[in-house]
């Protein structure tokens, strides 16, 4: 076990712990771990937990805890509470059609790698979902090929289209809407990942193992289809 | 059921109650009023639980008429408030009939305005809350022609005692926090400029205030992203501060070098473009 390094307090009711400041999935592994714990054996004081790479937030009831109270009380956690953690897989069709990837062109010059590489590398590695931030339904997902690593643009795009797939340094990911941003698009997902009509509003799950999968113009035609008629429906891997 | 119309919209104005809790592991924001110890005497006024949803109005306010007899109460910002043409005041409970106009005039003092009536408005909950914000709800202010309903069950209420608000709430410069987590990153020159200087308000709008002081460095400062909440203080690579709001994102990449107190958020909700604020340094 890495352990966490500090237990501070943010303001009057939210607690942060901080793990070794790095990106792995061991330190994710342990904050699920803990979360789950803290929840099982102290959900009652407790408003809301999320967390990032190596920090878990916990919003407290001040009415019912303090920060001094509810630090003892985790320093003494019982952390068998947090044992079943099971991440599950989940495939996300991507359509790389130039239509869509509209940055795979200038990309593949500045890394230096033809397009169908970088929709070969981007598409056979699996991706583990470790928080979402940024936006509503944006999920930061580690796993990224080294060959793929390429700074953001200098001049952020006023509009990126829903659904866009893109990399931006070190990482991939999906916009869950038309938002202003900085990172190369290279495919689409026709697949919302955020559905403010659903409960959970996201199916994915801190932890889980996100694929992408290439598909056609076609196919991706066929599964905005079944979307509008409501047929589509996204379901995790067997196997889990 | 009464209906609230919007004949004109007002500069930005929406329905905020106190804030959307349980969902920031997917990324979305908590929201919820401004300034909330307004909206929570707002609602106190005409007898609702202080987590009903009420009207945050934003420097300029909307043209309203009231279809059903109700009863109403403004706080917070003074923005001049009329009905029927006469002047009203705030922190009071004023009884609505059929056929009344709300306007609203020039800005007094402050800079949101909240109108709670009684029994709360009419309007979906997405995700245990009312607070408007997109994506999570379709729309994130009011537009001409609007309608908004409510529960049109006025029944009288003996009284009509004018609350008196604390002074300090709109003129007081100074925003009470408590060191960030990176607070310590800063050299002690960046400290004392940070805690002996003014800052002048930038941008800002309900995710964010810009805050700024040419005295302040530029950084390079490297971190991974990580929780931030409502009253986090974030130090851009300009130098510049950004007090993230209601609206803002969950997690950030910034040093968080101050955290604003719930009490100072709510002052700095009532201020706007070229006023100034110092920081108070107070113990967690």
């Amino acid at each position: 076990m890495i352990g966490f390094q500090s237990i501070r307090q943010l303001n009057e009711n939210t607690l942060v712990l901080e793990w070794p400041e790095n990106i792995g999935p061991d330190i994710l592994s342990e904050i699920l771990h803990f979360e789950q714990a803290i929840i099982k054996s102290h959900g009652d004081l407790i408003n809301e937990t999320y967390h990032s790479y190596h920090a878990l937030a916990i919003q407290f009831h001040r009415d019912q805890t303090t920060f001094e109270n509810l630090k003892k009380r985790i320093s003494h956690l019982n952390l068998d509470f947090g044992t079943n953690l099971t991440p599950a897989t989940w495939e996300l069709p991507v359509c790389y059609d130039g239509k869509f990837g509209t940055d795979l062109e200038e990309m593949s010059k500045r890394i230096g790698l033809a397009k169908e590489e970088i929709i070969k590398i981007h598409s056979e590695s699996t991706y583990t979902l470790y928080f979402y931030g940024f936006l509503p339904g944006f999920m930061y997902l580690g796993g990224l090929d080294k060959r793929l690593y390429l700074n953001r643009k200098s001049t952020p795009d006023r509009s990126v289209k829903s659904g866009s797939v893109a990399i931006g340094g070190t990482q991939t990911g999906i916009y869950p809407m038309d938002s202003p941003g900085g990172w190369h698009v290279i495919g689409k997902c026709p697949v919302s990942i955020f559905n403010t009509t659903k409960s959970p509003p996201c199916k994915m799950e801190p932890g889980d193992k996100i694929l992408f999968r290439p598909i056609s113009i076609k196919e991706l035609e066929q599964i905005n289809n079944q979307i509008e008629q409501g047929f589509y429906e996204l379901n995790p891997n067997k196997n889990g | 059921m009464g209906k609230v119309i919007f004949q004109s919209s007002g500069l930005h104005t929406s329905l905020q109650d106190l804030g959307r809790y349980g969902f920031r592991k997917y990324g979305i924001p908590i929201s919820g009023a401004m300034d909330q110890e307004s909206s929570k005497l707002a609602n106190l006024l005409v007898k609702n639980p202080a987590d009903k949803a009420v009207m945050e109005v934003t420097q300029i306010g909307p043209e309203l008429t009231f279809d059903e007899p109700t009863l109403i109460a403004i706080t917070g910002a003074d923005l001049s408030p009329h009905l029927n043409g006469s002047p009203i005041t705030n922190n009071k409970a004023i009884p609505i009939r059929s056929g009344d106009i709300l306007t609203f005039g020039a800005p007094k003092r402050g800079l949101r305005t909240y109108m709670s009536i009684k029994g709360g408005f009419l309007y979906e909950t997405v995700m245990n809350s009312q607070s408007m914000f997109v994506p999570v709800t379709p729309k994130a202010k009011f537009t001409k022609g609007n309608q908004l309903g409510y529960q049109a069950n006025y029944q009288s209420i003996e009284n009509f005692a004018t609350i008196r608000t604390e002074e300090n709430h709109f003129e007081n410069p100074s925003l009470a926090v408590f060191p960030g987590p990176e607070f310590h990153w800063l050299d002690q020159t960046t400290q004392s400029t940070l805690l002996n200087s003014e800052f002048t308000i930038g941008t800002n709008n309900r995710m964010g205030y810009q805050l700024s002081n040419t005295e302040m460095p530029t950084n390079d400062f490297q971190m991974l992203t990580s929780p931030v909440i409502p009253g986090t203080i974030q130090l851009t690579p300009s130098g510049k501060l950004m007090a993230l709001m209601r609206d803002a994102q969950v997690t950030g990449g910034y040093p968080r070098i101050l955290q604003l107190t719930e009490k100072s958020i709510n002052r700095l909700a009532q201020k706007g473009s070229g006023q100034v604020v110092n920081f108070n340094l107070i113990d967690i």
